[in-house]
């Protein structure tokens, strides 16, 4: 019973911890990369911090609603996580609160808002097939749901689903919100949209957003991680490079329109998980 | 998805300076594009009434920043022309060095906020490094890194030394160097050219039927430059102007990074003849006449129609900029494209709203 507690604050804590650092490590490699001094690593949480010291403005109270059960909900994911819970349960919850964040951002008249949330719910509907498809794949080959029995395996996951490693590292691209699937809301709002999604969050709410970004984030690379569960080590060893993967890609492409992503993308994704499904599906028969 | 229309503007990170479109949108596709204008307008023609002719010098300057030495130059020749003055021919190689000076740092600021609008920001902040190089010459030349203020009646007041003379091929071609090597990504990159080919595709006949200018034109296959009329001293420099033709984004991005390239070659061979001499004649009495007079800026055509009557004062300016030229083919280009397409089409004509409202 303390084993679960001890796991549940561990993945409470993981959040601002491990997300906040990554958001740090990102920006930081970003400018590097840019030729750019850069923030300092702990930049993200000054930036949460002020903007929960600001004055609390809402469009409506629906979308204060939205924000505290996205929160909620991200969170829920995460501790689900470290509880080692069912992947199914997991992955379902985050779409949960997803969901919430389209609904806060659908809440308010902004066409910026709006068209952001629409964009969003297209990234859903582009990456929550692949995450299941990576579910399906972990189940094919542990025989299990359930994370406990994926730690346990002995085999590191990625030597027999290595494309749907790749189809996870896409998801990562859209989840992270990087170049080239930016689209609903790019970092630094030089977009069309100004900041999509988020154009009529400000303040604390903004703030609870980010925070709940840190735990998506932890989350997906936790995810990432599933793949070589050898233990501490090789686990955060996959995870930061599929960080490093996709701060090289946000750095070397431009943005990509949501007719691509949903005709390309999504049909690139689907093909590779098809191809590594069926590949191990013949392989075990 | 119901109709929605965008305030796309004043105020909007990808714009860098003040142009409202309201577009009307249906399922993310401009179904029509409103622009709204007036929004940093200052009366600088107006003001050609009421100042000397000889500070209009830096009125002119300062209708636009990244364009200033080109007004100058344009305002100059104008007044030039009407009191007839010969400008000595150091100052005219000169005037070229610095004009071209200011298209090659207007490119490469263009082409970064160019990156910066498909979302490549690596890219907008490499070009943005390179053009520091640039400015550093602008600023060791002039005494000032971009409103450049060296352009008078009659010549100019700063000259170039022997030892700077060196030092500036020198920088130009490290300039050189560094824009070939970012090029083959602004060329060849899959998802630069997914956002740019065949994005805002204006035809030959259309171009010169909405009476469009600058690169604009010339990625449309029209090779028309007032660089061509030969003045201050292009008459006597070897160039041709840069030409695409498939008269979309992409190709309007080739053109400027074709002349970035023109432009350092200019400046190499204006240096190399660089004849001894004044760099000013002096100016005696007081305007009276007419003339219209044309340079080549970074953006296109700019044009001053100049009216003097012997006072100290002109009795009209007026100005007609490449932007103010090209703003009917934007709106022309927009309907029918998507959203994420209308940062990319609008930058894609470089748009200058300062020379816009003057």
């Amino acid at each position: 019973m303390s084993d679960l507690i001890l796991r549940g604050v561990a993945g409470l804590l993981a959040g601002p911890l491990l997300g906040g650092l990554t958001s740090g490590l990102d920006r930081i490699l970003t400018a590097r990369l840019q030729a750019r001094q850069g923030p300092p690593l702990q930049q993200p949480y000054y930036d949460v911090v002020k903007l929960l010291a600001k004055e609390l403005v809402v469009v409506n109270a629906w979308q204060a609603f939205c924000v505290y059960s996205h929160l909620f909900a991200t969170v829920l994911a995460v501790v689900l996580f470290a509880l080692q819970a069912d992947l199914l349960l997991i992955l379902f919850t985050e779409a949960v609160g997803a969901v919430f964040l389209v609904m806060g951002a659908m809440a308010s008249t902004s066409p910026y808002s709006q068209i952001g949330a629409h964009r969003e719910l297209l990234q859903i509907l582009v990456y929550e097939p692949l995450l299941f498809l990576v579910a399906i794949g972990i189940y094919l080959e542990t025989g299990s749901f359930r994370l406990t029995a994926v730690f346990q395996w002995p085999v590191p996951l990625i030597t027999q689903l290595p494309l749907l490693f790749g189809v996870l590292c896409l998801v990562l691209v859209i989840k992270l919100r990087k170049s080239p699937f930016d689209l609903s809301a790019a970092t630094h709002a030089h977009q069309e949209l100004v900041r999509g999604l988020f154009t009529d969050f400000s303040g604390p709410l903004l703030g609870l957003i980010e925070i709940a970004h840190w735990y998506e984030t932890v989350l997906m690379l936790a995810f990432c991680g599933l793949f070589w569960a050898g233990g501490l080590l090789p686990m955060t060893t996959l995870a930061l490079a599929a960080v490093m993967g996709v701060i090289l890609m946000d750095n070397a492409t431009a943005r990509l329109n949501w007719r691509w992503l949903l005709g390309y993308g999504w049909l690139a994704g689907m093909t590779l998980s098809l191809i590594n499904l069926i590949w191990h599906f013949r392989g075990a028969g | 998805m119901r109709r929605a229309v965008i305030p796309f503007g004043p105020q909007h990170p990808v714009l860098p300076e003040p142009l409202q479109l309201k577009l009307s949108l249906k399922d993310e596709v401009v179904v029509e594009a409103l622009p709204a204008l007036g929004y940093v307008h200052r009366g600088l023609e107006s003001l050609a009434t009421k100042r000397d002719f000889h500070q209009m010098v830096q009125v002119c300057e300062r209708v636009c920043g990244i364009c200033s030495v080109l007004h100058a130059i344009c305002y100059c020749q104008g007044i030039e022309e009407i009191m007839g003055i010969a400008v000595p021919d150091r100052a005219r190689y000169l005037r070229v060095i610095w004009g071209e000076l200011l298209r090659l740092h207007s490119h490469l600021l263009w082409m970064g906020l160019f990156a910066d609008s498909l979302g490549f920001e690596s890219l907008f902040m490499q070009l943005w490094r390179i053009r520091e190089q640039v400015l550093d010459i602008q600023e060791a030349t002039t005494g000032n890194r971009v409103i450049s203020g060296v352009i008078r009646i009659g010549g100019v007041c700063r000259d170039i030394d022997d030892a700077q003379r060196g030092w500036i091929q020198t920088t130009l071609a490290a300039v050189d160097r560094a824009v070939r090597q970012i090029a083959p990504v602004l060329r060849e990159d899959f998802t630069i050219c997914a956002r740019t080919v065949g994005k805002g595709i204006l035809s030959a006949e259309k171009a010169r039927e909405l009476g469009a200018v600058g690169p604009v034109l010339r990625a449309s296959g029209i090779a028309q430059d007032i660089r061509q009329t030969g003045y201050a001293a292009y008459g006597e420099l070897d160039f041709n102007p840069v030409i695409e033709t498939a008269g979309d984004c992409h190709a309007r991005c080739m053109v400027r990074l074709g002349e970035i390239h023109q432009s350092i070659d200019l400046i190499g061979q204006a240096l190399a003849r660089l004849p001894q001499g004044a760099i000013r004649n002096p100016v005696h009495g007081k305007p009276t006449g007419e003339t219209v007079m044309r340079v080549e800026q970074p953006r296109g055509e700019v044009l001053y129609y100049l009216r003097a009557d012997g006072g100290k004062t002109l009795a009209r300016m007026h100005i007609r900029t490449p932007t103010f030229a090209n703003v009917p083919v934007l709106i022309d280009l927009l309907p029918g494209l998507g959203l994420a397409d209308v940062p990319v089409v609008v930058l894609s004509i470089d748009p200058c709203i300062s020379c816009l409202e003057r």
